[in-house]
């Protein structure tokens, strides 16, 4: 199949790139607030489309800007233009249908490329290897499939279906969906190796997640662990990110040491990832895509079936959530900041820091970890010497807080998550809001009380239709289950996505 | 220990009067108003089942009626001890004068009307075995205390705004009292899984109103508004709901199945008020007699009493009884609150849903409350240029001719904008 795909694949590289999918947005949204006509709209994004693309191609012949090009590219982009935007932004007509061919299209040549993977198997090497198959053609074939099934599913079936796809690939994606038999041999040789025990933060280095391939880290906002089976299948957090840039030396960075460099291309296109994917969706990683949240959500869903009321705690308890997550995450990165200082010992200033400072604490390293590879991964209980016992103090703190959060709380936890918290500050002024038309508005109050991150906004705005919040994980709840047709909404690019249906079926 | 709701010391032997004459002329009228529908040109074929239902005031059947008032009380609570909750807000002019000799003259006719139901011992409220009342506007909030000479009576109070991030709490903690009072009334125990499936059937009927509603105001000619109500005031009778989906069932497919092949050119209407109930039906009778079409309301015993739906989130009893309380308490569009923007805005967003000409307002004379929104109902249209007249009348029929060439006037007027 590489034959004749790979040169296709090579000339379409831009559409990897969040540079593309930013600038195609942008004029969409523009094109939506001034009320222009789809031939113009069109003409505008085909220009951009070719425009970005030359200018991609030609900057790729100078190293220092290829470097920066080459860090920032994701499949997920390439996914979000192509299959999830339209799905999101075109009208629901006849048309429509008539799109469903691209995810169609897609969904055939990511198994053609499973065929083709276990194709390449060495003959006598035959057996099961889960899902060889190249991480492209996975998030292309993720995204089809929810592109597919949605106009039959009701928006809460779709939710647990996305949410149930995405906790698979995040947490099994290490093992299940290895690149290609080479990979999976090579994963597997790294798990068993006996010089490799489970060793917790240290284990880091020795897995390597499968979308990282050609020297890229592609890092979700929420909690996609690093230390699920095999290093997982992104590279991690956003504040795995986070540690690794404080982590960075400054001293060799100031002498060009190549390592460093390398590292800083690196976590600069990280960044822009970041940013530009929370312009794009807000906090809606950690309503659709998180695998800690999913856990917790098994959590919901046992207090839910035993019928008993849940905790909804005062505002000051929201706030010290809030400072709490935020406490946690400063102090620890600011231990990160120490790694360049260490002695011979893993120490500084007589104090042993571990490696990755805020992974040590994180309820999702002992979670994810566990419910990705079974017991044999638990990552035991920090030692009392590091930092004075401050991180098994807090370790086992944050497991009951995160135990407790989802199990009484529905997600308070997630008012906690420093992960996820951050890309709420793109939830108002970004490209997605959830609205509300007032005049439809009953009053009721049903989006207030089944809002899972116990949001009022909703509920209380009656004059701003964009009652997107901070704390807002987009999970769509509310849209859900508001009984006044077309009352609140999710617009993306301006356009709406999806409305409240008292029926139940999906608007559009 | 709380205290009981209303004072035991004073209570008194309750006015009980035979009097043949105003049973007889509430009869005549009931059968005068029947007379004027069987006019109508097109009826849905099963549309006396509706009518008898209404005209017997309560249905026959198993366990014993809890008669309530207001589109305010969670009747899903009555469901779901085994009861049938029966509506007895009265509608009918000819027990307005009897109530009026034991009350005043100057309180509303709904609530003259139905206390002098009360009075004739033979009268419909007598079957009850509890009475519910919610405390909306002052003449509810009194009415419990007078009745509760005749039955055990709750009072359901309302919080003074719809505010349910200020209120939530009380509001939902008076459901669960109204839970307690009426399984202490009727001796019977409430399970969460009775409510859950009382919800359901109410969430249906809800799904069947908005479908006929919709319906209807693609092809008005389907169906008249007053058969309309008719068919959702019967499922205030206290019949089986199951029974009620059905042959509402019927009416929907038949008024989907009509196609006049004429293009429509009666003025459309979204009617605002009072509560409008059986047999008094003089307004609707009125629009539609001076050629007008109603294709949208917001009168809380027309479409807008059974539009929205009770919608929980988790099955526990303290949030069965939260989103009861949403649905009741917080949705409501009764004036009685301090602020009332829902009805407002329903008015406005009807108006452009079902493309309508212009609004009518039904105001029961005496109901402050109805004539004091009337105030910013007008001026807020008229700022829309919006079409707005707002009819005052009671229960007499003396006044009819009088808003005819009111109504006509206007009507007349929509023509040209």
């Amino acid at each position: 199949m590489d034959r004749w795909l790979q040169p296709a694949l090579d000339l379409a590289a831009p559409l990897t790139s969040p540079l593309l999918a930013l600038a195609v947005t942008l004029c969409l949204a523009a094109a939506v607030r001034r009320g222009r006509g789809g031939a113009r709209t069109a003409l505008a994004l085909a220009l951009i489309v070719l425009g970005l693309s030359s200018w991609y191609h030609l900057a790729g012949r100078f190293p220092a800007a290829a470097r920066w090009l080459s860090a920032l590219n994701s499949p997920l982009f390439a996914a979000y233009l192509v299959i999830v935007l339209p799905a999101m932004v075109l009208p629901r007509d006849r048309w429509y249908r008539l799109f469903l061919v691209v995810p169609a299209a897609a969904l055939v040549l990511a198994v053609l490329s499973v065929i083709d993977a276990y194709r390449a198997v060495p003959p006598g090497k035959g057996g099961f290897y889960w899902l060889l198959v190249r991480p492209a053609w996975l998030v292309a074939g993720v995204a089809s499939l929810m592109v597919l099934l949605q106009p039959v599913l009701t928006l809460r079936w779709f939710r647990f279906a996305v949410r149930l796809a995405c906790f698979l690939t995040l947490t099994y994606g290490g093992v299940a969906l290895r690149t290609s038999y080479q990979d999976y041999q090579e994963a597997m040789a790294r798990r068993f190796d006996p010089r490799n025990p489970p060793r917790g933060v240290a284990s880091l280095t020795d897995t390597r997640p499968v979308l990282q391939s050609d020297a890229r880290m592609t890092y979700l906002p929420s909690a996609p662990c690093r230390f699920t089976a095999d290093g997982g299948y992104v590279q991690g957090c956003n504040l795995e990110w986070a540690q690794r840039l404080m982590q960075l030396d400054e001293v060799k960075l100031a002498r060009r040491d190549p390592g460093a460099v390398h590292a800083m291309y690196l976590l600069a296109g990280a960044l822009t990832m970041f940013v530009i994917l929370s312009f794009l969706i807000g906090r809606a990683c950690c309503g659709w895509l998180c695998p800690l949240s999913a856990i917790g959500g098994a959590l919901d869903w046992l207090r839910r079936r035993l019928r008993l009321a849940h905790w909804k705690p005062a505002r000051p308890v929201k706030l010290a959530y809030l400072f709490s997550g935020l406490g946690v995450s400063s102090m620890a990165l600011a231990m990160a900041k120490a790694y360049p200082h260490l002695d011979a010992n893993g120490a500084f200033l007589g104090c042993k820091v571990p490696l990755y400072p805020f992974c040590k604490v994180c309820p999702s390293q002992p979670i994810c970890s566990v419910v990705g590879r079974g017991s044999a991964a638990y990552a035991p209980l920090p030692t009392w010497d590091l930092g004075w016992g401050f991180f098994t103090i807090l370790y086992v703190a944050l497991l009951v807080l995160f135990g407790a959060s989802f199990l009484l709380g529905r997600r308070l936890w997630c008012r906690f998550c420093p992960m996820g918290m951050v890309s709420g500050l793109f939830n108002r002024g970004g490209l997605i809001a959830l609205t509300k038309n007032a005049r439809k508005c009953n009053r009721c109050g049903v989006c207030a009380e089944v809002c899972p991150m116990d949001i009022d906004r909703v509920r209380s705005e009656m004059d701003n239709p964009d009652v997107s919040s901070f704390h807002c994980v987009l999970c769509l709840r509310c849209v859900e289950r508001c009984p006044r047709d077309g009352c609140l909404a999710l617009e993306h690019v301006g356009l709406r996505v999806v409305e409240s249906r008292f029926d139940g079926k999906r608007a559009g | 220990m709380s205290q009981p709701q209303f004072d035991e010391r004073y209570r008194l032997d309750p006015p009980r009067v035979e009097d043949p004459g105003a049973r007889k002329r509430a009869r005549f009228v009931a059968e005068q108003q029947k007379q004027i529908l069987a006019g109508l040109a097109r009826r849905p074929a099963n549309i006396a089942w509706f009518q008898d239902l209404l005209d017997a005031g309560a249905a026959e059947g198993p366990g014993p009626l809890v008669g309530y008032f207001c589109n305010m009380i969670p009747v899903e609570l009555i469901y779901a001890l085994g009861a049938r909750p029966v509506r007895i807000d009265c509608g009918s002019p000819a027990l307005v004068a009897a109530g009026e000799e034991a009350l005043s003259g100057e309180i509303c006719p709904l609530a003259k009307a139905s206390f002098g139901a009360f009075m004739d011992p033979q009268g419909l409220p007598h079957q009850c075995a509890a009475l519910v009342l919610p405390a909306s506007c002052d003449a509810k909030r009194k009415l419990g205390e007078v009745l509760a000479d005749y039955k055990p009576v709750f009072t359901f109070n309302l919080p003074p705004e719809q505010d349910a991030g200020r209120y939530g709490a009380f509001a939902a903690a008076e459901v669960e009292r109204l839970g307690d009072f009426l399984a202490g009334a009727l001796g019977r125990k409430l399970s969460t899984g009775a409510l859950l499936e009382a919800i359901e059937l109410t969430r249906r009927r809800a799904m069947l109103v908005r479908e006929l509603q919709a319906a209807r105001a693609a092809e008005p000619a389907a169906l008249s508004v007053r058969d309309f109500f008719l068919v959702i005031q019967a499922s205030f009778t206290g019949v089986a709901l199951g029974q009620w989906l059905a042959e509402a069932g019927k009416v929907l497919a038949e008024v989907r199945a009509f196609k006049s092949g004429r293009k429509r050119l009666r003025p459309r209407l979204v009617l605002t008020g009072a509560p409008i109930v059986w047999p008094n039906y003089k307004v609707l009778n009125l629009i539609e007699e001076c050629g007008a079409d109603v294709v949208a309301d917001t009168v809380c015993t027309g479409a807008q009493s059974c539009f929205d739906p009770v919608v929980y989130e988790e099955k526990g009893r303290s949030a069965l009884m939260r989103a009861l309380a949403h649905r009741y308490v917080f949705a409501s569009a009764c004036p009685c609150f301090i602020s009332q923007g829902t009805r407002l805005s329903r008015v406005l967003d009807l108006v452009e849903e079902f493309k309508a000409d212009g609004v009518v307002s039904y105001g029961l004379r005496l109901c402050q409350l109805f004539d004091l929104e009337a105030y910013r109902l007008a001026r807020v249209l008229k700022q829309k240029k919006i079409p707005f007249a707002n009819l005052r009348t009671d229960y007499s029929l003396e006044d009819t001719e009088q808003l005819r060439v009111r109504l006509e006037a206007f009507l007349e007027t929509l023509g040209e904008g």
